[in-house]
This record gives structure tokens, C-alpha cells and sequence, in this order.
């Protein structure tokens, strides 16, 4: 089943066009990362699916669904979550009142039953502990649960922002460059953890700069070049296509 | 020229007795918090209905002190005031500077319907925070898509055109001369008149709005209030419609300055628009800062001290907005997180200890 598809999309500012008549879609379970150098119109693309940019031409389906211009919001209530490529955690709270925070939108709460505390409440708010803390507990995070957030190191705030975006129960999960600024060890580890994710069932868009990582853990790749997809395939296709090569290394002197 | 030195050497004595007031108090709310947090629930409990009993038997202790009774009532107007901007500021993060707008609405509200229409005290008492909510909730929808300087432009400029209105809408607010005569609430049939009632009017009030501030704290909408401060953008992408919780917080927190504003109406039996200046709402505000930002504890001292400061430095009242200006000066270089921040009450403190055993 493909989640999320895009068809014909072509996005332009002015006489600008960043993202130029692209096809593309992600089937359920997969990990598909989109590469491509610096300008090469990955954000742009980004910010289309999420609904942020209309597209000027083409659709965006999500579930079979097409996404419109939205708030941001709203498209996490759809089942959208994501991280961010400079990590934006909430910076006065604990690990786990970050993550908790994800579960915002599925939980309904008011706020006379804020007040009042009521018995729904109560359950809500225990409910939404006990699977935060499932999260938690499955990214190895349980043990820094009272810390705050922004206190702990790199690694591992990356690892809190993920967590948060698993707690708004998304269906596609976006992660902006997550091995940015990671030493080796770290991008190892973030590796492991990203196919750990994919085993759970949800199914994953990886933007990232980094080859390595990219070859590690993707199903498939899109490259994209100045607004254009210029290949898709496997990893191993990706690795030998010429047009690839030329992008990210320039043109041979022979061609 | 003598004068002018005169003056600068006040001001220089004032900020250095300020400075090392905060630094003595800043350094006992430090060690307070440290010994409250590591308290089990049971002691916890047991502290927090002592400090209930102790402030509440306050007008006992002070029943032949009228000036003093008086003068404790201010600060529990004061307390409300603050934690209702602390909604506002403290858990939205929108830096609001026409809080005393709404306190004026409510006066006002309870000033009109008691005095022109006979409406009992406690339901006029209602109707000052509707009123105050719908005020907040017209302000609220198009201003708070505005972020930091643009907001407290507004907000200040919505203060001083109400406050103008007040003035020049002689038919209905009496303009400058102001509304005389507000009678006092009455409880099955006994006139609360005293200073002692209002006390304790107050102080239930003063609760009701710490229990609710509780509560919206450590909630889900006090968890998305407090994502909307940190960080908007991430607020949004876990699905937080920010322009909601920020009208909410707005709204509550007009509402309750509304009720606070119908209660002092009634306590000085006379409204004019002279108590309501831009002045009031900075007092308010720095109250709030003083205190630390979005800490209910903190902003309860906050309000207290600012409270009581001007009482207590009578003699230079004059004075009396200058040493606000020090004070706040003082505080952003000395301790800009508060006298009791936020983070000490997480236990966070400067942070240092989490980032250690993280590391390890």
C-alpha cells in the first residue's frame, strides 16, 4: 500500500521553480531517503508533503488522501510526524515532558476538565504516561526521563526528538538530516535505531546529506538536482548511477 | 546641583540595600526549594497546610493593625493580578503589557452594574469576567498572531485606548471624576464591610487561581502552553494549534484580572480610570518577572515584595518607580530567571548537575 504520493508535483516561487514535476511515493514499512546537494529543492519538497507549500501543480496523497494547505498542526493529526534538521526541543522541560507533549493531539482533554480533574482525565493523562513511557523505554531512554532535555548531549537530544515525533502516533515519519552533526559512533547508533523503528511497523522518509547512512538503512533512494529527480532505485542503483555521481562529484573531464 | 546629588546617592544607597536583598532572597528561596523538593508527599502536604493556616490566620495577627490589614489585602489584589498575567506570560510565553486593561474592565463592569443597576455584588462579580474574557477574547484573536515587541505594542496601545475611553465616556464611566459608592458584597444577609472579610474574599480567590494554575501546569494544555513558549515551530509539528491555546490562555487570564478588578471596586468603594494607567500593568508585569517567569511560587513572592516595597520605602516614595526600574535592571544582571525560576523547581537548578550524570 503506498502512504504517502506524489504526482506531477512542481513547486516554483515566482520565476523560481524548486521542486520541478516530480513523481514519487512511499510504500508502507519502507525507509525512502531523498538526497540530493545543497539547493537541490529537498526542503522544498519537504515542506509540500507537509503540507506547508501548496504545490503549484500535481497532488499530494497521504493515505490515499490529498493534502491541501494546512497548518502544521493539522497534519500531524493526520499521521505525520517529524523531527527537526537543528534539533528544537522544548527547552524548559524534562525528556519526558517533551515526549509527552507529542501526545497533544491525540489526547482531548478541556480545559474545565483540567480544573476539575476529572476521572477521564485521570485516565487520560495515565494513559498517555504509560505509552510515553513504552517509547521511552524502547529508544533507551528511560533512564534520563527527569533530565532536561536540552541538558543532555547530542546524541541523545536527537534521540528525545524522535521519541517526541513517535509520540504523536504518526503513520510516515520524517526525520530532517538526523545524523547532522554526529560523530561516527553516534551515526552508528542512529542507524541501528532508525531500522529499529522500521521493525515496529511505521514506515519512514529520511532526508540526509550523509552517504553511509543513507546506503545503511534505505529501501530505496530519490535524488533530486536543481528542482529535478534526476534517479530512483536501490541503494546499489543509486551507487553506480553516472548522473549521481557527476551531481555530487561534478563531471569527469572525459565527458 | 546639590539636590541632583542628593538624589543619585539615594538611588546609589536604594540599589545597593536592593542588591543584596535579592541576593539574600534569591539564596534562602534557593535552599527553601532544595529542602521542599526532597520532601516526601507526606511533608510536603504538611508544610503547605502550615504556610495555608499561618497565611491565613494573618488578620488575626494583624486585627489591630488596620494599616498593615490593608496594606496585606493589596498584596493578595496584587498576587491574583500577577498569576493571571503569569497565564499570559508565564505559561504562553506572549509577552502581554496591557494586563491592567482588563483589571479595569472588571472594576468597571461591578462599578456599573452595583452602583447604576443594582445588581448584587456577586453577580455583577460574574459579569466582570465575562466581560473581561469577551475583551480578552476581541484582543486576543487578532493581536496574538503577533510575536514578542509587536504584541506588547498592541497590548499597551489596547491599555491606554481603554483607559482614554474610560475617561472620555463621561456619560456612562462619570470620565475622570470616576464611580463613587460601590456598596460592599453581602453573604447571607451580613454586609462583608470589614477589612477582615475582604481578606478573606481574596485570599479564596488567591487560591482558586493557584489550584487552577496548578492544574493547567501539569496538563496537557499546560504542556502545550509551555511547548508554545519554548518553541513554537516544534510546538506545531506535534499538532499544537498555537493561536488556541494562546486565546485560552489569554481569556482565562482576562478573566480572572476581571474578577480581582470587580473585587477591588468594591473594597475602595470607588473607581476611577487614575488607578488603572500603563503604570499598573508594569507594575504587574514586573512582578511576574521579578518572581520568575511562568513559577507559581515565584510569582506569588514576586507579587509580594513588589507589594509591600512601596509601603515599606514610604518616606521615598518618589522614589518609588525608579528603584522599580533599578530593581528589574539589577535583576536581569543578578538572577534573570527569577527569584524562584522555573527550573529550580524542577530541581534543574543551573543544570550543572544533569549535564554531569548525563555525560557519564
Amino acid at each position: 500500500m503506498k502512504i504517502l504520493e506524489a504526482n506531477q508535483v512542481t513547486k516554483a516561487f515566482g520565476g523560481l521553480v524548486a521542486v520541478n514535476n516530480v513523481d514519487f511515493h512511499i510504500n508502507e514499512g519502507e525507509i525512502v531517503s531523498l538526497i540530493g546537494p545543497n539547493g537541490a529543492g529537498k526542503t522544498t519538497f519537504f515542506n509540500v508533503v507537509t503540507g506547508i507549500y501548496p504545490p503549484t501543480s500535481g497532488e499530494v496523497r497521504f493515505l490515499g488522501e490529498t493534502i491541501k494547505k494546512s497548518r502544521p498542526s493539522e497534519i500531524t493529526k493526520l499521521g505525520i510526524g517529524r523531527t527537526f534538521q537543528n534539533i528544537r526541543l522544548f527547552s524548559s522541560m524534562t525528556v519526558l515532558e517533551n515526549v509527552m507533549v507529542g501526545q497533544y493531539c491525540r489526547t482531548t482533554s478541556n480545559l474545565l476538565a483540567t480544573i476539575l480533574k476529572t476521572p477521564k482525565l485521570i485516565r487520560e493523562e495515565k494513559e498517555v504516561e504509560k505509552k510515553v513511557m513504552g517509547i521511552l523505554d524502547f529508544l533507551e531512554l528511560t533512564h534520563l526521563k527527569d533530565e532536561i532535555a536540552v541538558s543532555l548531549p547530542y546524541g541523545y537530544q536527537r534521540r528525545v526528538e524522535v521519541a517526541r515525533a513517535l509520540a504523536t502516533d504518526p503513520t510516515l515519519l520524517l526525520l530532517d538530516e538526523p545524523a547532522a552533526g554526529m560523530n561516527t559512533g553516534e551515526k552508528i547508533e542512529m542507524t541501528n535505531l532508525i531500522k529499529k523503528i522500521r521493525d515496529q511497523g511505521y514506515t519512514i522518509l529520511v532526508i540526509e546529506h550523509d552517504m553511509k547512512l543513507v546506503m545503511g538503512i534505505s529501501d530505496r533512494i530519490y535524488v533530486l538536482e536543481y528542482g529535478n529527480k534526476i534517479a530512483e532505485g536501490l541503494p546499489k542503483e543509486i551507487q553506480n548511477n553516472e548522473k549521481v555521481i557527476a551531481a555530487y562529484l561534478g563531471k569527469g573531464g572525459n565527458e | 546641583m546639590s539636590k541632583i546629588i542628593k538624589v543619585l546617592l539615594n538611588l546609589a544607597l536604594y540599589s545597593g540595600i536592593l542588591y543584596i536583598g535579592i541576593i539574600i532572597l534569591s539564596k534562602v528561596f534557593d535552599i527553601g526549594t532544595k529542602r521542599f523538593l526532597v520532601f516526601d508527599e507526606k511533608k510536603k502536604k504538611v508544610a503547605s497546610i502550615g504556610f495555608l493556616i499561618f497565611t491565613g490566620l494573618i488578620p488575626v495577627f494583624l486585627s489591630k493593625n488596620t494599616y498593615a490589614l490593608r496594606t496585606s489585602i493589596l498584596v493578595l489584589i496584587y498576587i491574583v493580578l500577577a498569576l493571571s498575567l503569569n497565564f499570559v506570560l508565564g505559561f504562553a510565553g506572549q509577552l502581554s503589557m496591557g494586563h491592567a486593561a482588563f483589571y479595569a474592565v472588571g472594576a468597571y463592569t461591578t462599578a456599573i452594574l452595583t452602583v447604576n443597576y443594582n445588581v448584587p455584588f456577586w453577580i455583577s462579580l460574574i459579569f466582570s469576567a465575562l466581560v473581561a474574557a469577551i475583551f480578552g477574547l476581541l484582543l486576543g484573536i487578532p493581536t496574538l498572531r503577533l510575536k514578542g515587541d509587536y504584541l506588547a505594542i498592541t497590548t499597551i496601545g489596547f491599555g491606554e485606548i481603554l483607559r482614554l475611553i474610560l475617561i472620555n465616556w463621561t456619560s456612562f464611566t462619570r470620565g475622570p471624576a470616576g464611580i463613587p459608592g460601590i456598596p460592599s458584597p453581602t453573604i447571607f444577609g451580613y454586609t462583608i464591610n470589614t477589612n477582615t472579610g475582604y481578606f478573606y474574599i481574596l485570599y479564596i480567590l488567591a487560591l482558586i487561581t493557584i489550584f487552577i494554575s496548578h492544574r493547567l501546569l501539569n496538563s496537557r494544555l499546560g504542556r502545550g502552553l509551555i511547548a508554545i513558549k519554548d518553541d513554537e515551530v516544534a510546538a506545531e509539528a506535534m499538532g499544537i494549534n498555537p493561536t488556541f491555546l494562546k486565546i485560552l490562555a489569554f481569556v482565562l487570564g482576562a478573566a480572572i484580572a476581571g474578577i480581582v478588578g470587580g473585587i477591588f471596586a468594591s473594597f475602595i468603594h470607588y473607581v476611577n480610570p487614575d488607578n488603572f494607567t500603563y503604570m499598573e500593568s508594569v507594575v504587574i508585569l514586573t512582578m511576574v518577572v521579578l518572581g520568575g517567569v511562568g513559577s507559581i511560587p515565584g510569582v506569588i513572592v514576586g507579587a509580594t515584595v513588589l507589594a509591600i516595597l512601596p509601603e515599606a520605602l514610604r518616606g521615598i516614595s518618589t522614589y518609588r518607580y525608579a528603584i522599580y526600574g533599578i530593581l528589574l535592571a539589577m535583576m536581569m544582571i543578578v538572577r534573570p530567571q527569577g527569584i524562584i525560576s522555573m527550573a529550580s523547581l524542577k530541581g534543574g537548578g543551573g543544570n550543572e548537575n544533569s549535564r554531569s550524570q548525563s555525560s557519564n
